[in-house]
């Protein structure tokens, strides 16, 4: 079972989305991600450099018979790293779910 | 708001279902074509009844190779669209594409058994079974493959 550990990289919101569209596939067309998060390609890209930077996750560019002309599709795919850090901060997540509400203070 | 935070219950809840949106968004978005899995046993279905056409086309090879063009293409066509590479990671995802090779095989060696005993028409019974099983075998491979993304 995965030990609940709060990861500051993976807690902003977008790059916890991220990981989540990548953690079970071999890898995500950088399109998906954005049609899949509805977020411009710039906040995107912006958090793909720092997940890559924390060697959470990779980019791929390979050529594609999807595309008409000469650009390459980029893949973004989970490296291990990046995948113990999403598992440990989900079940950080869970585990905060579960845990019984604060009593409020008696007067 | 400060990032390095630890999220409160109701925060983290919402990021949970969030995660649950987007992986049934996944999902969803790996649904192929409709079309591929009956185009695709349709390919199978006809290249099991290839040696009854090739006893009545002398150009004899001209139609298995049409076929695996045809099937190549489609396959490209639909795979294209899904913006995903998945691989199956469970046994039974492996054993089942290997089972449907394993009885395409079986069924092109009847129909060439039916044919050399001069039964050509009854080439139609492994040409049939071969449309079913395909068709079946597909959609429950996706099926297995979908399951496994939100596992």
């Amino acid at each position: 079972m995965t030990e609940p550990r709060f990861d500051e990289v993976i807690h902003a919101p977008l790059r916890l989305r991220i990981c989540g569209l990548t953690r079970h596939v071999d890898a995500v067309g950088y399109q998906r991600i954005v049609d899949t998060l509805e977020v411009s390609p710039a906040v995107v890209s912006k958090h793909l450099k720092v997940l890559t930077e924390h060697g959470y996750v990779k980019v791929d560019k390979t050529s594609s018979l999807a595309r008409s002309d000469s650009r390459k599709v980029a893949w973004v795919s989970i490296t291990d790293t990046g995948r113990d850090a999403f598992d440990g901060h989900v079940a950080m997540l869970r585990q905060i779910t579960q845990e019984p509400a604060e009593q409020p203070a008696r007067s | 708001m400060n990032t390095t935070e630890k999220p409160n219950a109701p925060t983290a809840q919402q990021q949970l279902h969030t995660l649950e949106q987007d992986s049934s968004r996944l999902e969803k978005s790996t649904r192929r074509p409709g079309f591929l899995a009956p185009a695709l046993a349709l390919i199978a279905a006809f290249w099991v009844s290839s040696p009854w056409l090739k006893n009545l086309d002398s150009d004899g090879n001209s139609s298995t190779y049409m076929t695996s063009l045809i099937a190549v293409i489609v396959v490209l066509a639909a795979a294209g669209t899904t913006g995903l590479r998945t691989r199956p990671k469970s046994r039974i995802s492996w054993l089942g594409p290997i089972a449907l090779v394993i009885g395409l095989l079986a069924c092109y060696s009847i129909s060439h058994g039916l044919v050399a005993s001069g039964l050509a028409w009854w080439v139609v019974v492994p040409a049939v079974v071969t449309f079913v099983c395909v068709w079946r075998g597909l959609v429950v491979w996706e099926r297995l493959g979908r399951a496994e993304l939100r596992s």
